[in-house]
């Protein structure tokens, strides 16, 4: 569990600094003013180097080739991290927690004149001398583990560090959840028998679903759900991609015990009626398996949903709403009472 | 009718229905007092919240992106017929929000934004926002409230609770005054004075004027 975080020059962050995190912290705010910031400012500390550069090519597009001059480069790649694109002032993101949950994450540039390295063999025409970006995580025995991002022209890469992760997933907002990696967890959850707690959560809220279990299907693992008066199991999938992205996100919280969850624009492909069996299924499963969640959403409705799902017990839910004046973003914090009045009284609490 | 714009002044008012939103907004306006946003304890509701809701009132306030101009808060409910229990419910809901309380009515709590109550009718007196306009609607026609003060005695109101009284009393005097609707809901024969059943400049409403008045030096 994070208990709080201290972000310094990070995106749309001069300072930004937060106690008293909830269980479920959900982030609302106008666009650009710096919710999937503050996802990203606890995906990063709590990442390792590939999962950080897998979600930098999947946010900037950057798969296959790079190209420019060294200096474009650099700050396509880390530019816009740096809080007014200052790349002369360090990242600092801490995160306080329990156990593996407390890391921190320094990114910095070397002093200059250093060039930006690159994997052997790689000309880049026109480049100018930069200052590589360091990557200096620290973990909850306060061992530093420093990377230096390599560049090839197959695209980005961030060593692994070797160390013992905390368990945490993060939901892009159109990211579609792997079937695979559904399977995958799902498969996890059985192995450690744990996968009857699961399913029961699950048929809770949609009760037409009897059992799931993965099925090897054209050769992939595959959940499969059983459906009250179908004869045939169906892939999950194929039932619809909002039942598979619920799936992903209540595997992601059961799979592992005290796992922090980071889901951005969780209302997406969603239909609104089915909100509440969305957030009920969350309650029950992050109380269960002793979860966390730092979700952003857009949706009255959806926030609307949460309320009534949650009733009178929102001692451990949070509202986060992040303000941009400027260029700077804050963020305000209401307790999950003031967060159910606002909704209840029909103010705008977006 | 709902109000969730930006609140651009530094005063908010919030009281327990709509008949009080109505009064308010309409004294403020005759009188030309210090100007106020006026909400009631739940505006998602025509009616109002009631007593039960000033905590859902603040807390809810406080999520207004312009939460912050608010400097002063004035929370306004009725007696009934229990003075002291419904002030310290009031002062407890306001406490359990988290906002720093007043010790005793009128009085203004330090903190940001400040915090007072008013109890009507003021002066510890059993009743409700019905009984603060029984003596305005007497003053603006005697004769009649005679005849209604005899209708009252004849019908035993004299063994009635002070809220049930007032407000059986105002109806009947909204009923045979006001000659176009005989079942003008009070709000609105506070919004149109066409037929000044109740006149809201009646030196009976002097002391709420006083102390709204009193926010103008803040």
């Amino acid at each position: 569990m994070i208990h709080s975080m201290d972000v310094r020059n990070f995106r749309c962050y001069r300072h930004l600094k937060v106690d008293g995190c909830s269980r479920l912290n959900v982030i609302v705010g106008d666009n650009g003013s710096g919710k999937t910031a503050i996802l990203e400012s606890i995906f990063l500390p709590l990442a390792t180097g590939s999962e950080v550069a897998v979600r930098l090519r999947q946010l900037r597009g950057i798969d296959s080739t790079l190209g420019g001059s060294m200096r474009r480069i650099e700050e396509a790649l880390w530019g816009d991290f740096f809080y007014n694109n200052d790349m002369t002032q360090k990242i600092s993101l801490v995160m306080s927690g329990d156990g593996r949950d407390s890391r921190s994450l320094e990114i910095s540039r070397g002093s200059g004149g250093t060039e930006l390295p690159l994997e052997s063999g790689q000309e880049l025409l026109g480049q100018v001398a930069a200052a590589p970006v360091v990557f200096t995580w620290t973990d909850h025995n306060k061992n530093s583990h420093i990377v230096t991002p390599k560049i090839s022209q197959s695209g980005l890469n961030l060593p692994e560090t070797g160390e013992d992760m905390p368990d945490f997933f993060f939901f892009s907002a159109n990211q579609t959840v792997g079937s695979i990696e559904n399977a995958s967890r799902f498969s996890e959850l059985s192995k450690a028998n744990k996968q009857e707690t699961f399913i029961r959560i699950f048929s809770n809220e949609y009760d037409w679903i009897e059992n799931l279990n993965v099925e090897v299907h054209a050769g992939a693992p595959i959940i499969f759900a059983s459906i009250r008066g179908s004869k045939r199991k169906l892939p999950l999938p194929n039932i619809s991609s909002g039942i598979n992205r619920i799936t992903g996100i209540m595997l992601a919280i059961a799979s592992r015990k005290k796992s922090v969850v980071l889901v951005d624009e969780i209302e997406n492909g969603i239909y609104y009626r089915h909100l509440g069996e969305l957030w009920r299924s969350i309650i029950t499963s992050i109380r269960e398996f002793d979860g966390q969640m730092f979700v952003s959403t857009h949706s009255k409705e959806c926030l609307t949903a949460l309320v009534e799902a949650a009733g009178n017990d929102t001692k451990d839910i949070s509202l986060w709403r992040t303000e941009k004046d400027g260029s700077e973003a804050t963020v305000k914090q209401f307790s999950g009472e003031d967060f159910k009045a606002g909704i209840e009284y029909g103010e705008e609490v977006r | 009718m709902r109000d969730n714009s930006r609140f651009n002044l530094t005063r908010l008012l919030i009281c327990e229905g709509a008949k009080d939103k109505s009064f308010f907004a309409n004294f403020i306006e005759k009188r030309n007092l210090p100007r106020f946003h006026v909400r009631t304890t739940n505006d998602k509701n025509d009616s109002g919240g009631g007593i039960t809701k000033f905590e859902m009132a603040l807390r809810a306030t406080r999520l207004n992106r312009s939460f912050n101009n608010i400097a002063h808060i004035i929370l306004v409910a009725d007696n009934d017929e229990a003075p002291d229990t419904n002030f310290n419910n009031i002062r407890d809901q306001a406490t359990r929000a988290g906002f720093q309380v007043p010790e005793s009515e009128l009085e203004r709590s330090s903190g940001r934004p400040t915090i007072a109550i008013m109890m009507l009718p003021l002066n510890k007196v059993h009743g409700n926002l019905e009984c603060v306009f029984v003596e305005a609607a007497r003053n603006a026609d005697r004769t009649i409230s005679s005849y209604v003060d005899q209708f009252a005695a004849l019908v035993g109101a004299d063994q009635w609770t002070n809220s049930r009284r007032g407000k059986a009393w105002l109806r009947s005097i909204l009923a045979v005054r006001c000659a176009r609707d005989p079942f003008i809901p009070l709000g609105s024969a506070l919004n149109d004075d066409r037929d000044n059943i109740i006149p809201l400049t009646d030196n009976s409403l002097d002391k709420i004027a006083d102390f709204l008045g009193s926010y103008g030096s803040l």
